[in-house]
């Protein structure tokens, strides 16, 4: 091959570095995964670093809440400037892919959240009980809604299609 | 009906008849003791191994009557309809577990706490199972 064939295909390979860029449900797929990881380290961090939300009702219901609203607060308002920055195309309604990317994101969260019911519901009441179950419950929930906006993002970026 | 289709059908029936017994013969008149506890894991013992006995004979009877269709994998449709069941399943799980979190600070018992989860499963595998054998005689 010749010098200048090789020169020029490597510009042409430089020039597609592969990368896909991202569509709005993709990024809010990002979004939803980053505020609940960042939101729910802090909460169940701070419970095991000793808070009393890990031991009493109201300082959990006041612990939670607040970290639930922030985490709320953070995904609308997100979602509000990822949704005026997309082109008008993007944020049309999901279509079938869309769709079936969240019913694989949901069948992958819901063995995660059948598997957590079983422990905490029906194994860990004749072992433990009160704000201990509850808070075993809340990381069920939070770790199956995790394993869900994970498998999405995932099926997004390796352009699964159903 | 295919043969994936009939073990649903096993599967649906067993479920009902199972937990149907077990919330009909529950002693409900002392679910307020520390005593249904120990009732619940007794009842779920012999629900448990009927399940396991019942799921087990029929899809045996059935393999043996569909020799051809036991091997062949799942295709692109089953796999849509147990993503469809298993989403529509998911919310009914997450629905309950929130209800037994807040029961929970209303001060329910430990055994009808248990109860409140074990009908949530069974709801959420009943909607799973349903949507399934409602897709596949819709023939979607």
């Amino acid at each position: 091959m010749s010098p200048a064939t090789l020169e020029s295909a490597r510009q042409l390979a430089g020039a597609d570095t592969g990368d896909l860029s991202m569509n709005f449900r993709e990024k809010t797929a990002w979004l939803n995964v980053i505020a609940m990881v960042a939101a729910y380290t802090l909460y169940f961090g701070l419970l095991l670093s000793g808070h009393p939300a890990g031991r009493e009702i109201f300082p959990m219901l006041w612990l939670f809440g607040s970290i639930a609203i922030a985490h709320a607060a953070t995904v609308i308002v997100g979602t509000i400037i990822l949704s005026a920055q997309a082109p008008k195309s993007e944020r049309a309604r999901a279509d079938e892919r869309d769709r079936a990317i969240r019913r694989r994101g949901a069948t992958a969260a819901y063995y995660v959240l059948l598997v957590g019911m079983m422990v905490v519901g029906v194994y860990m009441p004749f072992v433990d009980g009160g704000v201990r179950l509850a808070n075993c419950g809340l990381f069920a929930i939070v770790a199956a809604e995790l394993v869900n906006s994970v498998v999405v993002l995932i099926s997004y970026r390796r352009g699964w299609h159903g | 009906m295919a043969f994936r289709e009939k073990i649903h059908w096993v599967t649906l029936v067993t479920m009902i008849l199972a937990f149907g017994w077990y919330f009909l013969a529950y002693p409900w008149q002392i679910a307020d003791s520390p005593a249904a506890v120990w009732a619940t894991a007794g009842m779920l013992v012999p629900v448990t191994i009927a399940i396991i006995v019942a799921m087990t004979v029929a899809t045996a009877f059935l393999a043996i009557r569909n020799r051809g269709e036991v091997d062949v994998k799942e295709d692109e449709r089953d796999r849509s309809f147990h993503m469809h069941g298993t989403h529509y399943a998911y919310y009914p799980l997450v629905v309950g577990i929130w209800v037994n979190i807040f029961l929970i600070f209303w001060g329910i018992g430990q055994a009808q706490q248990l109860n409140l989860m074990i009908a949530t499963l069974v709801v959420a595998e009943l909607v799973r199972i349903g949507t399934q054998l409602f897709l596949y005689r819709r023939g979607y």
